[in-house]
């Protein structure tokens, strides 16, 4: 592959991470002050800052505007997963996506530090000490959780089986990590007690193919709606 | 739920210090939730969480100070009272 060709396949890579960790910031910040206890709250506002700082910092080796890369493209060139763009009222849906996410990103974040070491392996090494803790507080909540004792475990399960493919999906412009990442979920649910029927590849033509789910819409214009009352204004 | 008590220490030779409560399911969950709630800005490099159920709560009326022996109050009166007298007699 050319330089450039390569230099563009990275710049994919990094516009699709930062798509997603933007969309999963913006989620996290939904359930401040609704989370189901205080401390809760507290760590999942938390770790939804760290993954806005991620978009901030991956949307600025792309850009020198990144208000307006992040928030005001046509939706077909957002590169964003649908498991980072679906709207997660309930909360076994919202810890269910964190499980599957942030194992998920941990993938994504060697891949980028293997792919560009000069331009990514410093923001890729802080990040992932970041990283760390939101896979350390999913995996201590869903081994709580879906504890065969506790109520629950059904609800939850559930949810993780329902966002299966979408989880698988995130992988499609990542494809030899994908093994990897199923491990690494089946390893904490078989400790659970319980096992995922996974898709034998990422499924293909969603969001990294600029295709975007129901929720995008929705999703876009909660994100925009301090800006579209000013868009010219200065922060 | 239980509540655990939180302790933080800086660097140095500051002695831990209660820096407030918080509620988990059990001890792990505890020291997960303890970082996000108490630690995020660098507040403390080391920190311990006690359950409430193991504090030994002391008796008020224990603790309430002997009425009858104010020479044990190192408050300063006693010297000040004296100063006053000396500077006006």
């Amino acid at each position: 592959m050319t330089a450039a060709g390569q230099s563009r396949e990275v710049d994919a890579l990094v516009l699709a991470t930062a798509d997603d960790e933007m969309m999963m910031g913006h989620q996290w910040s939904e359930w401040i002050c609704v989370a189901p206890f205080l401390e809760e709250d507290l760590a999942v506002c938390s770790i939804g800052q760290d993954e806005l700082g991620h978009a901030q910092a991956l949307y600025s080796l792309l850009t020198d505007d990144v208000d307006r890369l992040a928030l005001r493209r046509a939706p077909g060139d957002y590169r964003s997963g649908w498991l980072c763009e679906l709207a997660t009222p309930a909360w076994e849906d919202a810890l269910a996506r964190h499980f599957l996410y942030d194992l998920g990103e941990e993938e994504r974040w060697l891949a980028l530090a293997d792919s560009d070491p000069d331009r990514l392996g410093g923001l890729a090494a802080q990040a992932q000490r970041e990283e760390r803790y939101h896979r350390t507080h999913a995996v201590s909540m869903v081994e709580r959780l879906a504890d065969p004792g506790a109520a629950s475990r059904a609800r939850l399960l559930n949810a993780i089986d329902r966002l299966v493919p979408l989880a698988a999906a995130q992988f499609d412009d990542l494809p030899a990590a994908y093994p990897r990442f199923r491990t690494t979920v089946d390893a904490v649910m078989d400790g659970c007690g319980h096992s995922l029927r996974w898709p034998a590849e990422p499924p293909t033509g969603q969001g990294r193919a600029g295709v975007r789910s129901s929720h995008f819409e929705a999703l876009q214009r909660r994100l925009n709606a301090v800006v579209d009352l000013d868009p010219s204004a200065t922060w | 739920m239980k509540v655990y008590e939180v302790f933080l220490k800086k660097a140095g030779k500051d002695p831990f210090v209660h820096a407030g409560s918080l509620e988990a399911s059990d001890d792990e969950l505890a020291a997960v939730l303890g970082r996000e709630s108490y630690a995020r800005r660098g507040e403390g490099q080391e920190m311990w969480l006690v359950a409430r159920d193991h504090l030994i709560e002391v008796d008020v009326e224990l603790l309430a100070a002997n009425a009858d022996k104010p020479h044990r109050r190192n408050d300063g009166a006693m010297v000040a009272e004296h100063r006053r007298h000396q500077r006006d007699p």
